[in-house]
């Protein structure tokens, strides 16, 4: 709509101009979202009176924004991107003083607004209309008019009742997006929870808690969480991979400083939360090492941030920092309130994560102090053993021992708590104690596996444990041995021959006893003796025959000069496809 | 990870639990409860666990095996164990389970 405008035309002209601002007012009432809002406020309005510019501004802090314009030279939009509201110029004035502010002319510009003397063509005058200026304005629209024309105070009237609809329409929209969002936010803390509360593994948990908030709530996050009193970076998450590694790298190039007024270590240091609504330049400046790290900050485009502690009870054990950097909108109050709910559910399920870990930690911590340490110093004998607790459980119920007799002999004895666990590893911790105590009393196969089942018996120990006892006696090249439901042990001689010590079956300790009886078989002092448990011979997708087998091929290995290397050979080839399984074997052989 | 299924049907007078899988430590549990429930049905009636596609059974397994049985005979209900593939019946048989739990015992290995 070019030449002479706005209201200044003819009266059917006019009264249709006025009817066009009514149906653009009315538009405004049905506008859903803020690109809705500028539409009709921007194109439509000048279509209805005949602006040749139409500008719309918004208040962000002590700012103003330009978030649309019809009919802009070229570089006013980039010029006039945003600007302060205690500027020099119509818009910031009618957005300071909430009040029309209308120019009538170039000269005018010149005498009140200098600086926007360049910007005005000649002949143009200019109105600045504040948006809802019942109460703080919340933008401003700006219109510009071709040969120097200005309302009249009915037309004004008109267009200020057209802005504050305007202002009023961009209320309501943005109070309806907060309440999405709360909404949202109430939604995501209760999946958060859900998810949270299924994981048991700890860091697992905090790689969850930083999936979970990126990227609807943020673009960056980070978790912290004290180890060993030392605060550390445990999971860091963006939408792009690459940045996170960049981050990581950030961090081990410039680690953060550990007396830092501000940021994640003062937050576990004061157990208090922290929002920067706006992070300013100054704020990067202060917390950089020097030029190289400024400039990397900087590249992250950092706009605004949440840090909130990890905390139970009165402990704080780490913090959660939130950022964001792409996404346009800041952190507000809301936003804090929601972090450290979050932070309060995450804490809660880091803590049951630590104590399931802890519980774990002491399963193998015990199961490591029960098993023998010192079994390669035994005089006259050989003793080599292998142990290592499966991946899945981490804690497994294999005990194991060695002790030579006092008459020369050598009694070795390997077993498994049917089952893993705490539970387990505190069966196995007694068993292996037992089964000495009751060897000082008879070291004989046959009484020894009396004396458990007694035992058993006596305590009503429903556990079921599988038990190979042997002893060696090299007066008389032999040795005698009782299987309670254990895989058979496998003798290997010097010349590579390989068998199993075979028995009929014998039912596990934990049910009712069989008739003990040992077996003897050869072995003299050449010969070497393994045993083992589940996990060296078991796989998912094979008859057990096969795996026995296998260990039966590669037993040969054993009879190297160095036992302890023969075994680590064994297994590792036997297990070179892997199993998930403990895995427990000890070789025996006369020195 | 193969896992297990389980699944009841009535046969007869009797309830029939088809054990489909692999048990061990992890899976456990997925046999227990429904066989737990089983055994302690009104009015009782005889179990017969059916394990023709257990392909699988850890020690963890067996121990579970021998707790189902002996929980049958504190409620005097009859538990069966039927269809054992070759595989499982070694492990039970190597266990000096094979008479305990009332599967035929596997032949000897060479």
């Amino acid at each position: 709509m070019a030449g002479r405008a706005g209201f200044a035309a003819p009266q059917d002209e006019n009264a249709a101009r006025l009817q066009q601002l009514a149906r653009v007012t009315s538009e405004l009432g049905a506008a859903e979202t803020i690109d809705a809002v500028i539409e009709a406020a921007v194109k439509h309005l000048a279509d209805a009176i005949g602006a040749a510019v139409t500008t719309l501004m918004l208040r962000d802090g002590d700012e103003l924004v330009l978030v649309g314009g019809h009919g802009l030279q070229d570089g006013i939009a980039e010029r006039w991107h945003s600007f302060p509201i205690a500027h020099d110029n119509p818009a910031s004035e009618a957005a300071r003083e909430a009040r029309p502010i209308l120019v009538r002319d170039r000269d005018d510009i010149a005498a009140r607004y200098p600086d926007m003397v360049d910007d005005t063509p000649e002949g143009r005058s200019v109105v600045g209309l504040p948006l809802g200026a019942v109460g703080v304005p919340v933008g401003v629209a700006g219109l510009t008019f071709d040969e120097g024309w200005l309302p009249g105070p009915g037309e004004l009237d008109l267009l200020m009742t057209f802005a504050e609809a305007c202002g009023q329409a961009i209320r309501r929209v943005r109070a309806r997006a907060e309440a999405e969002e709360s909404a949202r936010q109430l939604q995501f803390l209760a999946d958060a929870s859900a998810e949270l509360a299924g994981s048991l593994d700890y860091r697992s948990t905090l790689a969850k808690v930083a999936d979970l908030v990126v990227p609807g709530l943020a673009d960056w996050c980070a978790v912290d969480v004290l180890e060993r009193g030392e605060l550390t970076t445990l999971a860091v998450a963006h939408a792009d991979p690459e940045k996170v590694a960049w981050a990581w790298e950030l961090q081990r190039r410039y680690p953060p400083d550990r007396d830092a007024p501000t940021g994640a270590r003062n937050v576990v240091r004061t157990g208090q939360s922290e929002l920067y609504e706006s992070i300013t330049d100054e704020m990067l400046a202060a917390g950089a090492r020097d030029e190289e790290h400024l400039r990397l900050a900087r590249e992250l485009h950092l706009r605004s941030a949440i840090v909130v502690p990890l905390r139970v009870h009165d402990r704080t054990f780490g913090a959660i920092t939130l950022i964001r950097a792409e996404t346009a909108r800041r952190y507000g109050p809301a936003d804090l309130a929601m972090a450290e709910d979050l932070g309060r559910r995450a804490a809660t399920a880091i803590e049951n994560a630590q104590l399931h870990s802890a519980t774990s930690d002491v399963a193998r911590e015990l199961q490591r102090a029960v098993l023998p340490a010192d079994l390669d110093t035994i005089a006259d004998w050989q003793v080599a053993a292998y142990s290592q607790p499966g991946d899945e459980s981490g804690v497994g119920g294999d005990f194991y021992d060695a002790v030579p007799l006092p008459d020369g002999r050598l009694a070795v004895f390997i077993g498994d708590v049917m089952g893993h666990g705490v539970q387990a590893a505190a069966a196995m911790a007694s068993l292996r104690a037992s089964v000495r105590a009751f060897m000082s009393v008879d070291p004989a196969p046959a009484a020894v596996l009396d004396y458990l089942h007694k035992m058993f018996d006596l305590l009503a120990i429903a556990q079921l444990v599988s038990l190979v006892y042997v002893v060696i006696d090299p007066d008389t090249a032999s040795l005698d041995l009782v299987n309670a439901g254990h895989y058979p042990p496998l003798i290997v001689g010097k010349d590579r021959t390989v068998r199993f010590a075979n028995t009929p079956p014998r039912r596990p300790l934990g049910m009712e006893r069989d008739v003990c009886r040992s077996a003897t078989f050869p072995f003299d002092a050449t010969d070497t003796l393994l045993l083992f448990t589940d996990g060296l011979v078991e796989r998912r997708t094979e008859n057990i025959d096969e795996g026995l087998d296998r260990v039966r091929d590669k037993a040969e290995v054993l009879t190297g000069a160095d036992l302890q290397e023969g075994l680590r050979l064994l297994v590792e080839r036997v297990q070179r496809e892997r199993g998930d399984d403990d895995v427990t074997a000890l070789a025996v052989r006369g020195a | 990870m193969a896992g297990l299924s389980v699944e009841v049907t009535a046969a007869g007078d009797r309830s029939l639990v088809r054990v489909v899988g692999e048990l061990d430590l992890d899976s456990a549990a997925i046999l227990r409860r429904p066989v737990e429930a089983e055994l302690s049905a009104e009015p009782a009636h005889a179990v017969t666990l059916d394990l023709a596609e257990l392909t699988f059974v850890d020690s963890s397994g067996l121990a579970l095996l021998v707790e189902l049985r002996r929980l049958a005979s504190g409620a005097g209900v009859q538990l069966d164990i039927v269809n054992v593939r070759p595989g499982p019946q070694r492990v039970i048989s190597i266990a000096g389970l094979a008479e305990t739990l009332g599967v035929p015992p596997a032949p000897p290995h060479e």
